[in-house]
């Protein structure tokens, strides 16, 4: 036993899905721990994993999918071989979640205030009369305007940011430590954007909850996270302090992603693209994931198990280049010129 | 020649509602494009920008005020030729390309079907192969269907459907926003490359400011139906006149993690 258990800790993760054209393994050994009162993202680009590690913590994973190996613990409490009865008291009460499509989250015959009292009915053993009060007074926290009223009203009455808050109230109702929202912006206008990130802020200092971000939107990424896991074909090639990580990116595939934002473009030239495609998952490769479609990438990358390289004391990458040997070797340029020719 | 493409004066789109209220969805819109020009139309959801490209495409009725293209005022609602006779100068590029390809042609029909009904005669091969090639996909992809390509290939499919007739217009809707990053730039990339290679005009409707910063070399604002404010991209972006503009331009999120302990 450690003395300090991490609120969240994922030890050498793999998930399998069994389809019918094989096993795919969208999540393959990924280690990640996560500290109450701190956001960490989970920044990837479709089919990387990012979800499906998401749906692992939550129990949630799709039929045919299973945890294949590794652990997944909260305050220390294993979850991955949690029975569904199991895991109804956790979900909800010790670990809420947030998805895209607020719409999927509603029942939409249900009044908003209804579903919201439901969980503290069920989780906390409130009566139905305290459990709507404290329903009106949750979506009153999120700036729903009019809340005594709104509580009445159904799904289909609310717009798209409102809603939104809705879910996240929905999913705070029980004072869960952990909050797990998947891409809970990306469907949103700008403006409404940045407001569901502020609240998001300002309830985490009121609470120390625990957020773990899933998202593609580096922009979100740099608005809210404090630390920053990149996802690459099921693995974590790189995590860092959300800083470090924009400035010094150490993995090769998060400093083409970085290159590849408009907003880092200068001149007139085309904008940087990273060439190629992520590999099939049925059959991951034995070398580098990133192998293919790496500037830089050295003979070795394609057969030998990447290492896991520190870069500091908080920031590591998945990466031969960033190797010591490798390194000392003096076979590799810096970073910055290997991305400067790519198109 | 000054006469520009496309020109749009006092455009309006009405809904009824039930209860005899109306929804201005358009209200009162003017501004030209010039040939081979790109115009950025920015605003949130709702605003109309999706509205007013569809009327400019015919795809939706118009209620009020003109659309002139190469100086020739298009119907107010199209009629089954009328799709026909101006399809062929412009095309559309949608934000999800799957729900416009039909799952059960090859993409090589799929391409194949915008010559057809521009009444092309002869073989299509040929010149289905040279666009899927112009969008860096294989001739050899061809004979496959939709559901077996990724997200920024099926994108490709549907600018080089869009384009397979040589139009002079596009109107993109949202054509990157359900693109990953590195696969937007590439999908970019494309655009721009054949708006030089074509002189192709651009209606580049998005909410993304940055993706819009890079492409157009105009941009109009909208909200609410009504048209705040057009202007040069580096004008809008360095020195934007309305407040809207200027709160849209402060709030959005921005890949840089340093500035928010700033404000």
């Amino acid at each position: 036993m450690s003395l300090h258990e991490p609120l969240l800790s994922i030890e050498a993760l793999h998930v399998h899905i069994r389809t019918a054209a094989g096993i795919v393994q969208p999540v393959r050994g990924i280690d990640l721990q996560l500290e109450a009162g701190e956001t960490l993202a989970i920044v990837g680009e479709s089919g990387c994993g990012k979800s499906m590690t998401a749906l692992a913590v939550m129990g949630l994973l799709p039929v045919g999918g299973s945890v294949a190996a590794g652990a997944v613990r909260l305050s220390g409490y294993r979850l991955d071989n949690l029975t569904e009865s199991g895991w109804r008291e956790v979900r909800g009460r010790r670990i809420g979640m947030v998805f895209q499509n607020p719409m999927s989250a509603f029942n939409p015959t249900m009044r908003i205030g209804e579903q919201i009292a439901e969980s503290l009915v069920h989780h906390r053993h409130l009566d139905w009369d305290h459990a709507h009060r404290r329903a009106v007074a949750l979506l009153d926290r999120m700036r729903i305007p009019d809340a005594a009223t709104r509580a009445q009203q159904y799904p289909f009455q609310f717009s798209g940011g409102m809603l939104q808050r809705a879910m996240i109230a929905m999913a705070l109702a029980c004072g869960p430590e952990l909050l797990i929202a998947d891409e809970p912006t990306t469907a949103l206008d700008v403006s409404v954007q940045v407001g569901l990130l502020e609240l998001l802020r300002e309830l985490q200092t009121e609470t120390g909850l625990a957020i773990l971000l899933i998202t593609h939107d580096l922009a979100i990424v740099a608005e809210i996270a404090q630390r920053v896991a990149v996802m690459y074909a099921g693995q974590i090639v790189e995590q860092a302090p959300v800083d470090a990580l924009f400035a010094q990116p150490a993995h090769p595939y998060t400093a083409g992603l970085l290159q590849s934002l408009p907003e880092r473009h200068e001149g007139a030239g085309p904008l940087s693209a990273i060439a190629g495609t992520p590999p099939d998952l049925l059959q991951p490769p034995a070398g580098c994931a990133f192998y293919d479609r790496c500037p830089a990438a050295l003979r070795l990358c394609a057969t030998a198990a990447v290492p896991r390289v520190e870069i500091s004391a908080t920031q590591r990458a998945l990466c031969w280049l960033r190797h010591p040997a490798v390194v000392g070797s003096g076979a590799v340029p810096p970073l910055a010129e290997q991305q400067g020719s790519e198109s | 020649m000054s006469e520009p493409l496309l020109e749009i004066t006092g455009l309006t789109r009405r809904y009824r509602l039930p209860g005899g209220s109306s929804l201005l969805a358009v209200d009162n819109v003017s501004f030209t494009l010039a040939r081979g020009e790109v115009l950025g139309l920015v605003g949130e959801s709702g605003s109309g920008k999706s509205t007013l490209g569809r009327m400019v495409l015919g795809l939706e009725e118009k209620s009020a005020g003109e659309v002139r293209f190469r100086g020739e005022t298009l119907p107010r609602r199209y009629r089954r030729a009328d799709f026909q006779r101006y399809a062929r100068s412009m095309q559309m590029v949608f934000q999800d390309p799957y729900a416009t390809l039909n799952p059960r042609l090859t993409i090589g029909e799929s391409l194949a079907e915008p010559l057809r009904l521009q009444g092309w005669r002869g073989d299509p091969a040929p010149r289905v192969r040279e666009w899927l090639e112009r969008v860096g996909l294989a001739a050899s992809m061809a004979g496959r269907y939709p559901h077996e390509f990724s997200g920024g290939q099926r994108q490709r499919i549907g600018i080089a459907r869009a384009l397979i007739t040589e139009p002079e217009m596009l109107v993109c809707d949202e054509p990157t926003s359900a693109l990953d990053v590195s696969v937007q730039a590439q999908v970019i990339n494309l655009l721009a490359d054949l708006r030089r290679e074509m002189g192709l005009a651009m209606l580049f409707i998005a909410h993304d400011l940055a993706v819009v910063r890079y492409l157009a070399d105009r941009v109009a604002v909208m909200k609410s139906g009504q048209l705040l404010e057009v202007a040069p991209t580096e004008q809008l972006f360095t020195a934007p006149s309305h407040p809207f503009t200027r709160h849209l331009l402060a709030v959005r999120p921005r890949p840089e993690p340093g500035r928010r302990r700033t404000d």
